[in-house]
């Protein structure tokens, strides 16, 4: 069905967001240490394995948990991930994450995707305050269940590359990583294929947190209910069927800008009037008639 | 009115969370200290005859004081010669054109090999401390302290998870 919404100018949100998967190409070669230089001492606010040999920055949740085995509190993560959060919100997981980005390139395979209920999106707040704060904390690192222990990121940038390269240099050990890692792998890389972003839906913790900041952020996507004609436009357009009067909010938004096709949907600033004019509308307005 | 109606609401609670972030950052990097302990532990030859001494790694105490349990506590100095048939000292003084003997400095039968371990404390900043994490460098010690996995300058390369 063609909406009304699709012969009107478009605005720039929706130009920009038809090159999202170049800007995460682009973030993507800032994770992976393009000047060589690891600054493992600085948490970057993406979901990047520090034992990546090419990573660049501390993955946030790792150095959180392993904080929370030392008990002792990690001011630097938590200070990333509030000041970026209270700008972006979950923008981060949808246009520079690039264990996201993965996972987008996998949702282009033809595939039957299967949709997941949005009650799954809580699961993400099981694993953050279990795997990542209490076990850490009452069990130590060394605990089975200890978040880089079962991390499909982890196995798939730092485990993967670290035996492959062992194996080519034929060292004398060799760390394999535990049966329940390359599990968990082998069960992720198939779920992307079937099912878009599993992994960012069901368990990251890290997209648990910047969904808690897109209630406050600066950036954020607004629903403008005086101009939604019930189309289901946006409905459409989402790859998770997020109510569109909840979609500024919703805990499993990625803000992908797909929806922003329909008119009701933008993106707004914090300092916007709840009625004033859209700041990144660009297109000067239609002619009267 | 606008400019007012514009920081409250939204804007006020973004506004409070990334003051808050900076604010944790700046924190972490100029202020935020850590304690680590690096444990050197070092091989030790120790004199047998006085292996508690006061002066020796092990303290002043000896491994029994009063007595090995369940038995009567060790008299204090030499047994008492009292109601002995030889005269007090007879048995044990030497020939008399001779000395006392030498005492027989044997290097191996009196020394013990022990392990001696020094604590020297780090205090470390929060940055260097999330280095040290990434790699699995540090780890939370029995005693309830960060501990370093390592000894010297150089930590291991590999998260061990």
């Amino acid at each position: 069905m063609v909406s009304m919404a699709d012969r009107k100018p478009k605005p720039v949100t929706w130009r920009l967001a038809r090159w999202r998967a170049w800007v995460q190409a682009a973030f993507l070669m800032a994770w992976l240490d393009p000047m060589l230089v690891r600054m493992h001492w600085v948490c970057s606010p993406v979901f990047h394995c520090y034992s990546c040999p090419v990573a660049t920055f501390a993955c946030p949740i790792g150095v959180l948990a392993q904080f929370s085995a030392l008990h002792a509190i990690p001011f630097l993560a938590i200070g990333t991930l509030l000041a970026v959060g209270a700008v972006f919100g979950s923008f981060v997981c949808g246009w520079a994450c690039p264990f996201g980005f993965l996972q987008d390139l996998a949702a282009r395979v033809p595939t039957p995707k299967l949709r997941l209920p949005s009650w799954m999106g809580l699961s993400r707040y099981a694993v953050l305050l279990g795997l990542v704060l209490a076990i850490p904390y009452f069990f130590g690192e060394k605990h089975p269940l200890f978040v880089c222990r079962v991390c499909p990121a982890g196995a798939l940038e730092g485990a993967a590359p670290n035996v492959a390269y062992q194996l080519a240099t034929g060292a004398p050990t060799i760390d394999w990583p535990s049966t329940a890692k390359i599990a968990i792998l082998a069960a992720f890389l198939i779920a992307i294929f079937f099912t878009w972003r599993p992994w960012c839906t069901l368990f990251c913790p890290l997209g648990a947190i910047f969904s808690l900041c897109n209630r406050v952020s600066f950036l954020f996507v607004r629903f403008r209910a005086d101009r939604c004609n019930d189309c289901e436009l946006c409905r459409d357009l989402c790859k998770h069927r997020g109510p569109s009067e909840r979609r500024g909010g919703d805990l499993r938004c990625i803000r992908c800008l797909d929806c922003v096709r329909c008119r009701a949907i933008s993106v707004g600033t914090a300092f916007d009037r709840p009625d004033g004019p859209e700041l990144v509308q660009i297109d000067p307005p239609a002619p009267p008639a | 009115m606008a400019i007012l109606r514009r920081i409250t609401g939204r804007a006020i609670f973004a506004t409070l969370l990334f003051a808050g972030g900076v604010a944790g950052i700046v924190y972490a990097a100029q202020c935020h200290t850590i304690e680590v302990i690096e444990v050197q532990e070092e091989e030790v030859f120790l004199p047998a005859d006085s292996p508690f001494g006061p002066g020796s790694p092990f303290g002043g105490v000896p491994p029994y004081p009063g007595g090995p349990p369940g038995m009567p506590p060790f008299p204090e100095g030499p047994p008492s010669m009292e109601g002995s048939p030889f005269p007090e000292g007879a048995p044990f003084s030497g020939p008399p054109s001779f000395g006392p003997p030498l005492p027989f400095e044997d290097p191996l039968a009196r020394k013990i090999k022990a392990i001696k371990t020094t604590e020297i404390l780090h205090v470390e900043s929060e940055p260097k401390v999330v280095l040290e994490v990434t790699v699995g460098g540090v780890i939370l010690a029995d005693s309830g302290r960060i501990e370093r996995t390592y000894i010297g300058d150089e930590g291991p390369a590999l998260c061990p998870t």
